[in-house]
């Protein structure tokens, strides 16, 4: 029976909840051993993956990302992270920052599957659309 | 005063430029898992809706793409356009739109896509108006009956098969024998009968569509029709929204109270894209391999043709599907599926076309369920006795075969049916006008082509609508502004076919 990296996921997640220590690296080698054993080791990328998805899901955690024009400052980015764990309802955040030239200004916030698009390019592209009609 | 004008154009941008309100819009993403053969998997989007568009950001611009399946997890979509531009991990936007296409005026005489995107390389359309391509069809309430005529130029449809506007006429047959003839023929003898025409091509080779256009512009037919084409080397899912594309843009000139008449050549080859599509999505496969719901697919398709009434505009979509059976098997799935979605069948026969009975519509099995409420009163009172003889004649002519010795009245019978059936013959792209087919048919049905030889019969036919043009230009006016056939009528068509039959030489004498 072929396995999907989803339920080597969920098994290991569930096995290694509540576990510390000695006992929780006896399971991660014993898990790893198993994957070795059904040839199916070249999942493991994706099933690291899969335990993170689930780790975040079950701890509250959103990954977001911040992308601006220009770096930001420590304080904007706090009051961002805030905000953004209130509208997501998210206990913490896994919070990435990039800089893109591209958008011109202002910010574009992904969260969860979701995207908030305050970029000045994405305001000038509505105000376009806003024209022509 | 084009000052004026212009001042009010800055106003009016102020205006706008002050109501500006940028909003930084929440909008949902997710990622390419897997893509090919035009589907795409997509992870996230969580409250993605269901046909909605989602637009692929590529490294080579945008495609876009319909949500075809909600699965746990992923989303399932079709992509419209160049599914080699996308890759894995590409993002995609959910649009929060469902799929429409440009409609309007300028859609009439032009070759497009079915996103609308013209292929005739003419001018870019501007289009009115976006309609969705998924639209639930007209309720009861908004629905009459059929009642006025589509007329198709074909002697033998408009007498026995009639067609009516916010029908559906299904036309089946095996390949290669004069279905899209029939459909072509309908579509140049809508000239000056106020309808709008749209075909839709799907699976087609792009050399007959362009032969189709071609004769279509030379019969001056381009001025009211548009065509939709999904050509062969189109990915599956262009082919699959192609005939919903071609009923939107028909619904734009239905909600303006016009008739529209749309062809579907052939709704075969959409079922096969259709179950392409499943089989990628990984949807179950059923009888034959199509999907479970794809009686759904043109039942959904089929009933957004209607005749409105008047409180809703009254105007109406006519439609007639096509089918391509295997080897003539009309029981096979999606031809059964569609004949008992529509409201009557043309059915074409090898073995008549064969014969050379060209169109080969086999009479027998052949029906339209609308019926002669659809036709004028005088094609009506002509074509009942017609329908009857030939039913009469294909009885007779089974007994017949075996030689045995015939009374007079059967003879008769026999002579005339065989000049009927000539009389069904005919070339494509000559539509015949219905004051012609009265003509007609009242002088076959009242006995005067008996004498007329078999093989001179499309001669006589010919001459006979030659001469009346000539001396009689009047009684066959009034036959089709008044689409009546009165006793004075009658007496005239007596008197000038009797005229007509004295000038010609090649009559049989010794019957008369």
């Amino acid at each position: 029976m072929k396995i999907k990296s989803q339920q080597y996921a969920l098994a290991l997640f569930e096995l290694v909840k509540d576990k510390k220590g000695q006992e929780l690296e006896k399971i991660v080698a014993n898990f790893a051993r198993l994957l070795t054993e059904r040839n199916d080791d070249f999942k493991a990328d994706k099933i690291a993956l899969e335990f993170e998805n689930l780790w975040y899901q079950e701890n509250l955690v959103v990954r977001a990302e911040i992308k601006s024009a220009r770096a930001l400052k420590p304080a904007t980015v706090k009051a961002l992270a805030e905000k953004l764990r209130k509208i997501s309802g998210a206990k913490e955040l896994d919070l990435s920052e990039k800089v893109e030239l591209d958008i011109i200004g202002g910010a574009v916030i992904k969260y969860g599957d979701k995207i908030l698009d305050a970029g000045l390019k994405n305001r000038l592209q509505k105000f376009k659309e806003a024209l022509a009609v | 005063m084009p000052i004026k004008s212009k001042d009010f154009i800055v106003e009016e941008l102020k205006r706008q430029i002050e109501g500006f309100k940028p909003e930084a819009g929440e909008k949902l993403f997710g990622r390419v898992m897997e893509v090919g053969d035009g589907i795409a998997l997509v992870s996230g989007l969580s409250e993605v809706m269901m046909s909605e568009m989602l637009e692929f950001k590529t490294s080579a611009g945008s495609v876009y793409g319909v949500v075809l399946n909600l699965n746990e997890g992923n989303v399932g979509s079709i992509v419209l356009g160049d599914a080699l531009k996308i890759k894995e991990g590409d993002e995609v936007i959910a649009t929060k739109r469902i799929l429409e296409v440009p409609v309007g005026e300028a859609m009439i005489g032009r070759v497009v896509n079915p996103l609308g995107v013209p292929l005739d390389q003419k001018e870019e359309i501007k289009a009115d108006k976006y309609y969705p391509i998924e639209k639930v069809a007209p309720g009861v309430i908004s629905r009459e009956s059929v009642k006025q005529p589509v007329q198709t130029g074909i002697k033998a449809i408009d007498a026995m098969i009639p067609i009516g506007r916010g029908q559906r006429e299904l036309i089946i047959g095996d390949r290669q024998i004069g279905k899209t003839a029939i459909a072509i023929d309908t579509i140049i003898n809508q000239k000056g009968q106020n309808m709008k025409c749209v075909y839709v091509a799907i699976g087609q080779k792009e050399s007959k569509v362009a032969g189709i256009v071609a004769k279509l512009e030379a019969a001056g037919a381009m001025k009211y029709t548009t065509i939709v084409l999904a050509g062969a080397s189109d990915p599956a899912p262009l082919l699959y929204i192609a005939p919903y594309a071609g009923t939107a843009i028909a619904e734009y000139f239905l909600d303006k109270g016009e008739d529209v008449l749309v062809v579907y050549d052939d709704l075969s080859k959409h079922a096969v894209s259709y179950r392409e599509i499943s089989l990628l999505l990984k949807r179950a496969p059923g009888r034959e391999a199509y999907p479970g719901d794809v009686f759904y697919l043109h039942s959904r398709l089929l009933e957004r043709s209607c005749k409105l009434n008047k409180d809703y505009g009254g105007g109406s979509i006519t439609s007639l599907p096509i089918i391509e059976t295997q080897a003539g098997d009309v029981s096979a799935y999606i031809p059964t599926n569609v004949i008992s979605i529509t409201d009557g069948q043309i059915y074409l026969e090898p073995d008549l076309f064969y014969q050379g009975n060209r169109p080969a519509i086999s009479v027998g099995i052949s029906v339209s369920r609308v019926g002669s409420s659809a036709q004028i009163k005088a094609m009506k009172k002509v074509a009942g006795k017609i329908k009857l003889e030939a039913a009469q004649y294909r009885e007779l002519a089974s007994f017949a075969q075996f030689g045995s010795d015939l009374d007079d009245e059967t003879k008769k019978k026999l002579e005339r049916g065989k000049r009927l059936f000539e009389i069904f013959k005919q070339e494509q792209y000559s539509p015949v006008p219905v004051e012609d087919q009265v003509l007609i048919y009242f002088a076959i049905s009242n006995g005067f082509m008996d004498n007329v030889p078999l093989e001179k019969i499309s001669d006589f036919e010919k001459d006979l609508v030659e001469y009346t043009r000539n001396n009689s230009q009047e009684t066959l006016e009034r036959i089709a502004t008044s689409g009546l056939l009165d006793e004075v009528s009658e007496a005239e068509l007596i008197k000038v076919i009797s005229a007509c039959k004295d000038t010609l030489d090649y009559l049989e004498q010794n019957n008369d």
